[in-house]
C-alpha cells in the first residue's frame, strides 16, 4: 500500500480576488523507500503538492491519503497529529527557530508530541547527520549546510514515514548541496521513508528514484530509474 | 519559545511589563488606600454609645417626649438620647462628628468614657453652652479654647475634658444634649434614641413592645442599622474609585494587545514551523497566551511594592474625601495582605491574558501553516495584513 496517495486532486487559490488553479486533477502514489523528485518551473504546483501531501492544506477536490487515512475528513488536532507522527519537513531556508539551540530545535517535534527522553533521541538524530557535538549551538552559529543538516535531523526525529523537502539545496553551494542530497538518499534507504523533494535543480533530480515533472498543475512526465 | 524572545527584546518587554505594572499598581493602591481610609472605620457615633440593642429613629428627628415615654415604661431600659451632626475645626478645617449626649446620665454609667473633674464642675460645665469634650487624639487640654463651625456658624468652645479614642474610634466632639440642641438650633427633637434592653425576653419582643408604646411613625430597629447604611455608602464609594482605577489598566491592556499582535506578526514564520512540526491550534494559542501571562506576572510582581508606595499618597486624599463626604475616620495601616497579592496577580495576569487572547487566537487560526508561500498565493487579505504588520512594526 502506498504511504502517500493523491487521487484526482485539484487545488484552487484566490489570488488578488481571482481564482488560480495550482493543481489540476493530479494523481500520484509514493511508497516507502522511494525518493521522488518534483521538478518544474516556478508556480507549476510543486509547493502546493507538498502542502497537500503534508496535511497542511486541503484539496479543492479529490482525495489525499496519508498512510491510508483521508486527510480531508480530519479535524485540526488529528491533522496536527499526522504531521507530528507521520511527516517530516525540510525547507529551503532551513526554518530553524533561532531562539532555540540545535538540540532544542531537533527535539521540538518530540516535545510537541509530549514524548520523553527527547534529548537522547535528538542526540541520536544529530549523529545520523554527522553533527555530534554541535547540539549546544544556536542556528546563527552554524553554516548553511550545517543548518540544513539540523533541519534534516529535526525532520527525522519522529522517524516519519514521509519526508517532504522543499528545495533543500536551494540555499546551499553545489558541494554542500550534493552532500545533503546524498544524505537524504541514504536516509531514505536506511529509514525506509518516502522522500518527496521539490527542486529546480537537474542535479538534485538526478539523484531521485522517480522524477515527476509538473507543468501548469498537472503531471507532464514521470521518469523512474 | 516563550521566555527567550522576551529577553531578546529587553526594551520592548520592559515597557510592556512596566505598563502592566503601573496599571496594576494603581488598582492595588486604590484598593489598599480604600481599605486603610475606610476599612478601620468605626463610627464615633457608635463607639461612644456603649452597648445598645435597639435604636429609635424617625424622619425629621425623634420628638423629645419619646424619651420621656421610654423612661416611664415599667422596664429596666437604659435610654440614651443622641443628637448627631458634624463640626469643623475652624483652624484646621478638620471635620469631626458632633455628638450630643445626656452627659449626666453618661457620667453615672460605669461604661462611660467621659471623666469629669467633679460633680459640681460637671454641672457648671453642663450649664455652660460652650463646654465640649473631645477625643484625646486631637491633642487639646481641658481649659483650651477651640473655634468650631457648627450649623454654618463659628463659635468658640471650651474643652472641658478629653476621652480616650485610641481604641479605634474616631475623634469626635461631644456636647451635652441641650448644648448641642442650642448649637444646632434643633430644639424639641433629637436624632436617635439608643436603648439597652434586658436579655429576656428576646430582642424581637422588646422591639414589638417599644413599637406599641411609642407613637406611630417612630421606627424601632436593631442598633447599628445606620452604620450599615454608612458602610454600604462607603463600599459604593470604594467601588466607584476601583472602577476608575481600572482605566489605568486599559493602557497596559492596549500595550499587551499591541505587543502580542507584533509578536504574532514577527513570528508568523515560527508559527508556520511549529504547526508544520505538529503543534495544534490550541498549543499555538496557549503559547501566545502564556507569553502574555508572563508579562502580566512580571508586571504584577513589580506592581506590589509600587502599589504599596502609591497607596501612601492615595490614602490621604481618600481619607479626606471619606471624612468630608461620609464619616469621620482615621486611616488605618497600609499593608499588603494575601488578598492584595492575589488581587494584583489576578488583575495583572487576567488583563494580560484577556488582552492577548484576540491576537493569540488569530495566530492559532492562521491558515498559512506552511512556512513557505504556496504557488502564486497572495490574497488581498494577505496584502492588508502585511501592510498592517509593517505599520505596527514601524510604530514599535
Amino acid at each position: 500500500m502506498p504511504i502517500l496517495s493523491l487521487q484526482s486532486v485539484t487545488k484552487d487559490y484566490l489570488a488578488e480576488g481571482q481564482p488560480v488553479r495550482a493543481l489540476h486533477n493530479l494523481s500520484l502514489e509514493v511508497s516507502r523507500g522511494e525518493f521522488v523528485a518534483l521538478v518544474g518551473r516556478s508556480g507549476c504546483g510543486k509547493s502546493t503538492l507538498l502542502s497537500l501531501a503534508g496535511a497542511m492544506d486541503f484539496p479543492s477536490s479529490g482525495v489525499v491519503l496519508v498512510d491510508g487515512v483521508v486527510t480531508t475528513s480530519l479535524r485540526d488536532d488529528a491533522l496536527a497529529r499526522i504531521r507530528r507522527e507521520k511527516i517530516g519537513f525540510i525547507f529551503q531556508s532551513f526554518q530553524l527557530i533561532h531562539t532555540l539551540t540545535v538540540f532544542e530545535n531537533v527535539e521540538l517535534p518530540l516535545l510537541l508530541a509530549g514524548k520523553k527522553a527527547a534529548r537522547e533521541v535528538a542526540r541520536d538524530r544529530l549523529s545520523w547527520v554527522e553533527l555530534d557535538g554541535l547540539g549546544a549551538r544556536y542556528p546563527h552559529q552554524l553554516s548553511g549546510g550545517q543548518m540544513q543538516r539540523v533541519a534534516i535531523a529535526r525532520a527525522l526525529v519522529q522517524s516519519p514515514a514521509i519526508l517532504l523537502a522543499d528545495e533543500p539545496t536551494g540555499n546551499l553551494d553545489t558541494s554542500t548541496g550534493n552532500l545533503i542530497l546524498e544524505l537524504l538518499r541514504r536516509l531514505t534507504r536506511e529509514q525506509n521513508t518516502a522522500t518527496i523533494m521539490a527542486t529546480h535543480s537537474v542535479e538534485a533530480a538526478a539523484m531521485a528514484d522517480v522524477v515527476v515533472k509538473l507543468r501548469d498543475g498537472e503531471i507532464a512526465e514521470v521518469t523512474r530509474r | 519559545m516563550i521566555l527567550r524572545p522576551l529577553f531578546r527584546e529587553p526594551v520592548r518587554s520592559s515597557l510592556t511589563v512596566l505598563a502592566i505594572a503601573l496599571g496594576v499598581a494603581v488598582v492595588l493602591a486604590i484598593d489598599l488606600a480604600g481599605t486603610a481610609a475606610a476599612g478601620s472605620f468605626r463610627s464615633s457615633m457608635e463607639t461612644l454609645a456603649g452597648e445598645n440593642d435597639l435604636e429609635i429613629v424617625t424622619a425629621g428627628g425623634v420628638p423629645e417626649n419619646v424619651v420621656a415615654t421610654l423612661a416611664s415604661l415599667p422596664s429596666p431600659l437604659r435610654v440614651t438620647p443622641r443628637i448627631e451632626d458634624y463640626a469643623v475645626v475652624a483652624e484646621t478645617k478638620q471635620t469631626l462628628p458632633l455628638i450630643g449626649l445626656d452627659l449626666v446620665a453618661q457620667a453615672d454609667r460605669p461604661t462611660t468614657s467621659f471623666s469629669f473633674p467633679g460633680v459640681d464642675d460637671a454641672w457648671k460645665s453642663l450649664a455652660a453652652k460652650d463646654g465640649i469634650w473631645i477625643g484625646e487624639s486631637l491633642k487639646r487640654k481641658p481649659g483650651e479654647h477651640i473655634d468650631l463651625l457648627i450649623n454654618d456658624q463659628i463659635a468658640t468652645y471650651t474643652v472641658r475634658g478629653v476621652f480616650a479614642d485610641s481604641n479605634g474610634s474616631t475623634p469626635a466632639v461631644v456636647m451635652d444634649i441641650s448644648a448641642a440642641q442650642h448649637a444646632l438650633n434643633r430644639f424639641g427633637r433629637i436624632d436617635r434614641v439608643l436603648v439597652q434592653v434586658p436579655h429576656a425576653p428576646s430582642l424581637e419582643d422588646w422591639q414589638q413592645r417599644l413599637r406599641q408604646a411609642l407613637p406611630a411613625g417612630v421606627q424601632v430597629r436593631a442598633e447599628g442599622a445606620g452604620t450599615n447604611e454608612n458602610r454600604r455608602m462607603l463600599a459604593a464609594f470604594r467601588w466607584n474609585l476601583r472602577l476608575l482605577s481600572y482605566i489605568a489598566l486599559v493602557v497596559g491592556a492596549f500595550l499587551i494587545y499591541n505587543t502580542i499582535s507584533v509578536s504574532v506578526v514577527r513570528r508568523r514564520s515560527e508559527i508556520g514551523i511549529v504547526r508544520a512540526l505538529g503543534a495544534s491550534r490550541g498549543l499555538v494559542l496557549a503559547a501566545f497566551v502564556a507569553e502574555a501571562a508572563c508579562f502580566g506576572l512580571f508586571g504584577a510582581l513589580i506592581a506590589m511594592p509600587l502599589g504599596r508606595l502609591m497607596a501612601g499618597g492615595a490614602v490621604q486624599m481618600m481619607g479626606a474625601t471619606v471624612e468630608a463626604l461620609y464619616v469621620s475616620s482615621r486611616p488605618g495601616v497600609i499593608a499588603l495582605t494575601p488578598f492584595s497579592v492575589l488581587l494584583a496577580l489576578l488583575v495583572g495576569v487576567g488583563v494580560a491574558v484577556a488582552s492577548a487572547y484576540s491576537p493569540a487566537r488569530e495566530a492559532s487560526l492562521c491558515r498559512r501553516l506552511k512556512p513557505w508561500p504556496a504557488d502564486g498565493e497572495s490574497t488581498r487579505r494577505e496584502c492588508i495584513r502585511r501592510a498592517t504588520s509593517s505599520l505596527l512594526l514601524q510604530w514599535r
